[in-house]
């Protein structure tokens, strides 16, 4: 198993907020990375960074050894660098299945669009959306919507994909649907690093966790180990905890 | 000699138009339509996207100001770049049906059409019944006249 994206020192201030401060992690390949920590901690900042929404201020970022740091977002897609959304961002007007085909299409260079199309009904009936490929991206109810968010990351052909807390809003039954999905795409040769609130998903799906902490990294490692951490109380519930 | 070139370049903008339906091209100006950082992130060159679209655009329009300059023989700024004529290109693909082939289509033969008919029928003031039948037109059917007609169909 080698690191398959690594973040090395990343810094990223907003005027006068430090959002990142010298992060360093890496995911591994084949390991679902969960990234956890309080509101404001810097969870979505590091996401865009990593997938060339934001620029660093400082610091690198290499995925497969390859230094994509000044690389532009679509740049990323076609190395194999795989992004679905928090707030889920169907393209309304297009149909399920075109969704996925402009992923399928375009998430890699010179993909043919006998391919794309093949691809796209395989994604189809991993994420359990092939009843629904017809319907209008903007008729989804909320599930469906993620289930659509993550099948669409899923058509790019990621080697890495970022997930922004895809569970938000799911209930409980509909979240452990998720996570069998997020496994299901992990045992198809992706490596996963995902922003997560429920520590329930988090338990369930993460191999390790990196939690942080005003744009910090203050623990790493299996949930059981982070959950006993001193200072990931403490950021959780208080100081005075 | 106006109208044979005028046909042409209808013919090549119905050709292109219909290209951009049938290739992906079309699902990648929707994606940079709805939102260019999905678009990106799902790996499409948006800058690409973008000047593609404004240089076919371009060229319809330009060839177009060529005929109609044939036409006339004789062309004032204020009659080329008059604001009524920006709005009409506008406004014709909204009235007939954005994003579809038969819908730019529709819409200028209809609005030209009722435009000299109402100059004819109302002398005085046509252009106000012809804006008010374009807002209610633009106010009740959002997706133009073809957007009635897929319903129907549908």
């Amino acid at each position: 198993m080698g690191k398959v994206l690594e973040v090395i020192r990343v810094s990223k201030r907003f005027l006068g907020l430090q959002a990142l401060k010298e992060v360093s992690l890496h995911l591994e390949e084949g390991e679902i990375l969960a990234v956890i920590g309080p509101n404001g901690a810097g969870k979505s900042t590091l996401l865009n960074l990593l997938s060339g929404l934001l620029r660093p201020d400082s610091g690198r970022i290499l995925f497969q050894g390859q230094d994509i740091t000044h690389l532009p977002p679509e740049a990323r897609t076609h190395l194999g660098l795989g992004r679905a959304f928090q707030i889920v961002q169907p393209l309304p007007e297009l149909t399920v299945r075109e969704n996925l085909l402009v992923g399928a299409r375009f998430g890699k260079p010179q993909v043919r669009q006998k391919e794309a199309e093949a691809w796209v009904e395989e994604v189809l009936r991993l994420t359990g959306l092939e009843r629904r490929a017809e319907a209008l991206a903007g008729e989804l109810t909320l599930l469906e919507d993620k289930r659509l968010e993550l099948a669409r990351a899923l058509a790019t052909r990621p080697r890495v994909l970022l997930l922004d807390e895809v569970m938000a809003g799911l209930r409980p039954k509909e979240a452990e649907e998720a996570v069998a999905l997020v496994r299901r795409i992990r045992d198809a040769g992706v490596s996963i690093l995902f922003i997560e609130h429920l520590m329930p998903v988090v338990r369930a799906l993460a191999d390790r966790v990196v939690v942080l902490d005003y744009g910090e990294v203050i623990a790493e490692g299996t949930y059981q180990k982070v959950a006993q951490d001193q200072r990931v109380r403490e950021a959780y519930l208080g100081r005075g905890a | 000699m106006a109208y044979g070139l005028a046909f042409v370049v209808l013919l090549l903008a119905v050709g292109l138009s219909l290209w951009a339906e049938m290739s992906p091209f079309r699902l990648a100006q929707a994606a940079c339509r709805q939102s260019e950082t999905v678009a990106r992130v799902l790996g499409v060159r948006v800058i690409r996207v973008k000047l593609l679209s404004l240089f076919l655009g371009s060229l319809v329009a330009g060839l177009a100001g060529g005929v109609y300059g044939m036409k006339t023989l004789f062309l004032t700024p204020y009659d080329a770049f008059s604001l009524g004529r920006a709005v009409e290109a506008l406004v014709i693909p909204i009235f007939g049906g954005l994003y579809s082939t038969p819908g730019p289509l529709l819409g200028g033969v209809i609005l030209v059409g009722l435009e000299q008919a109402l100059r004819l029928w109302i002398q005085e003031g046509y252009l106000v019944v012809y804006g008010a039948i374009l807002i209610l037109v633009i106010l009740f059917l959002p997706r133009g006249l073809v957007g009635v007609l897929g319903r129907h169909r549908g």
